[in-house]
């Protein structure tokens, strides 16, 4: 239901954000932790792509590797994949520093970790929950990949469950999995444009992450929402305009009432239809860099959030 | 340096590289059905298609075997569309390679984990599938939609990676009699995967280890299978009459992501032949705000409003698609605009064709 839909983040320590390709997924995930971080909370923002973005959209020349690096004031970011995080990860896991020092070393090695399925992906998990334990920040915003991968990370620790039932991993993966479960501390936002196919898609993520996750899509954010009002009749003028001009007019005003129809149809299948809370962003026109479009999304997130 | 068109001619392959959300699928479904248009014998096999797109094309359902498209009457080329199936397509993959131990890789768990759920799976699937496909001689072109990921290149590093994980010096450290054979100095002293063995049972408890040797022990039948035809993928992906079509939209962003996959692209010796960008909405501009009446009506204002945000989205995108023919100044630029409807039926579909081919 739209309208009484506040999300409460005061008590929130991990927010994992994912979404379709191409939605905004990651400027939402910046306009999140602006949020917080003007609250006076102090932020991480984990990446998981091999080409981190989080330092541009908010302007920073940071070069964001595993390690947090300052990219705003009260915001680090870190980038969770890639050899540095397996290093890391093994170090916990093995009594000696040298020997997985020399595993990684070994070329052999290296190629069994990167390409044995569900290792990174372990590897990723793991550090967002070393992050979130370690107490140095008061929120872990998660910038996963799309759904499509993102629900396979979801699933990891029940996965793991099923295949590793002793050792030190299953109990990591049995705390994190307590972790993605308790609803009080864990939010799983959900970013889609009101357009038909991600909304559907959107509907679709939802129920099967209700099926087969213990984290529930707590808020789905509909970014983009390109409502505008559009004259039902065009405007005497427009019929005297040159041919070039008067097209555009004319398609111009398609456009917009296309818009209109389009995102309103989609906001109200997603009323009828989601089971989570739902807020909205407008469609932000004017923007001069990533920065002032993260801004803007922020203040619009503003209205729908308590920190 | 080609067009649209002459790559739908000249091509065995093309394959459609692209971040989610740009209409990669949609573009892929025209540019085999403009092909078909024109003779050509195509098979478009998408990966992900939208319910929707399945039925513009005129088919209830896709599904892992080649569907004929029922192009009207007096085509004279055709057209056939199939969804991927990775889970189905590996399944088939052992069955017809593994023989009597067929049943048992199909039973283990790591299996059915690794061809069900784990990331890359799709990837190395969709490539196997090609491989089937393009050898069978019964299509002049595939048009291949690749997978959304994050990292839309994993893809091309699917058959390395397979390869890889079959990689027999991997495997050895899970199959006891290959590993007693190791006798070497070097191999005593530190051998990698005693290391590696220890390690994953110290993280992931003996049990684990057990299935994982069986089944390594039970992929290693499958593994020259694999290996070959991950060689031969490459081969195929590397060919002159094979075509990198890059889709993208002018969006500012979807831009930067373009950049980043045409430079990769072409680290990897895969030139882009083409690029597309989706969805544009490129031409409003100011000066016709200058011609509308001067008046102070809120209808007006409105109208002002309205178009002066049509003009901000369009110079963005102009800046947008500038930028991208930077850098891919050897591909042809096409820039397709929004259209307001949606692609429900073949005409549309044609429309798009038409639009690319320009």
């Amino acid at each position: 239901m739209l309208g009484n839909d506040v999300i409460d983040l005061r008590e929130t320590k991990l927010l994992l954000v994912t979404g379709k390709g191409g939605v905004g997924k990651s400027v939402v995930t910046a306009a999140f932790a602006l949020r917080a971080a003007q609250a006076g909370r102090r932020v991480l923002v984990c990446e998981m792509d091999e080409q981190p973005a989080m330092a541009a959209l908010f302007g920073s020349r940071a070069e964001v590797a595993f390690e947090p690096k300052r990219i705003h004031e009260r915001i680090d970011a870190c980038n969770v994949r890639g050899m540095a995080a397996m290093q890391a990860f093994l170090y916990r896991f093995v009594p000696s520093r040298r020997a997985t020092d020399l595993l990684l070393k070994n070329r052999v090695a290296r190629v069994f970790f990167e390409s044995a399925p569900g290792v990174m992906e372990s590897v990723m998990l793991d550090r967002v929950a070393t992050h979130i334990e370690s107490g140095a920040y008061d929120l872990v915003v998660v910038d996963m990949p799309a759904t499509g991968h993102a629900y396979t990370l979801l699933r990891l620790p029940a996965s793991m469950a099923a295949m590793v039932s002793v050792g030190q991993l299953a109990a990591h993966m049995k705390a994190l999995a307590t972790v993605l479960g308790d609803r009080r501390r864990s939010s799983l936002v959900l970013v889609t444009l009101p357009e038909e196919l991600p909304v559907q898609e959107t509907l679709e993520f939802e129920a099967k992450v209700r099926a087969g996750v213990d984290t529930p899509v707590s808020t789905i954010v509909i970014n983009g929402l390109r409502t505008m009002t559009v004259p039902d009749d065009e405007p005497a003028w427009v019929a005297d305009l040159a041919p070039g001009p008067r097209e555009r007019w004319r398609e111009a005003l398609a456009l917009a009432r296309h818009w209109s129809h389009e995102d309103q149809r989609g906001l109200a299948k997603l009323e009828a239809e989601a089971k989570a809370g739902l807020v909205t962003i407008p469609w932000i026109f004017r923007r001069d860099d990533d920065f002032s479009l993260v801004g803007a999304v922020t203040e619009a997130l503003a209205r729908w959030t308590v920190y | 340096m080609a067009s649209v068109s002459e790559l739908l001619f000249s091509s065995r392959l093309v394959v459609c590289v692209g971040t989610g959300g740009v209409g990669k699928t949609t573009t892929s479904a025209a540019l085999a059905l403009r092909a078909a248009r024109h003779g050509r014998r195509v098979l478009v096999l998408t990966i992900d298609p939208a319910r929707r797109l399945a039925n513009a094309m005129g088919l209830a359902s896709l599904g892992n075997t080649p569907q004929a498209v029922d192009l009207g009457a007096g085509a004279s080329g055709s057209l056939h569309a199939m969804m991927l199936d990775a889970k189905q397509t590996f399944d088939d993959l052992i069955r017809r390679t593994a023989g009597s131990e067929a049943g048992a890789i199909l039973g283990n768990r790591i299996y059915q984990l690794m061809s069900e759920r784990l990331t890359g799976t799709q990837e190395y699937m969709a490539l196997e599938r090609l491989f089937d496909l393009y050898q069978a001689g019964t299509w002049d072109l595939v048009v291949l939609d690749t997978p959304p990921s994050t990292n839309a290149l994993d893809f091309f590093d699917a058959p390395r990676r397979t390869a890889q994980m079959f990689d027999e010096s991997v495997m050895r450290w899970f199959l006891p009699e290959v590993r007693t054979a190791d006798s070497s100095l070097w191999q005593r002293v530190f051998n990698p995967g005693a290391v590696v063995l220890k390690l994953l049972a110290v993280v992931g408890g003996d049990a684990f280890i057990a299935e994982l040797s069986q089944f390594f022990e039970a992929m290693r039948i499958v593994r020259a299978s694999f290996q070959e035809r991950g060689h031969r993928v490459q081969e195929i992906l590397r060919a002159r009459d094979t075509h990198y079509v890059l889709v993208a939209s002018p969006d500012a962003r979807r831009v930067d992501e373009a950049m980043g996959l045409h430079d990769r692209l072409r680290e990897m010796g895969k030139s882009v032949s083409a690029c597309v960008l989706n969805r544009a909405h490129t031409e409003f501009f100011t000066e016709d705000l200058a011609l509308m009446p001067e008046s102070l009506d809120p209808e007006t204002a409105l109208l002002r409003e309205l178009y002066a945000r049509v003009v901000c989205l369009a110079e963005r995108e102009r800046a947008g698609v500038a930028r991208l023919q930077q850098v891919a100044r050897h591909a042809s630029v096409v820039v397709v605009p929004a259209f307001t409807a949606p692609v429900v039926a073949l005409a549309q579909l044609d429309r798009l064709g038409e639009a690319l081919s320009q």
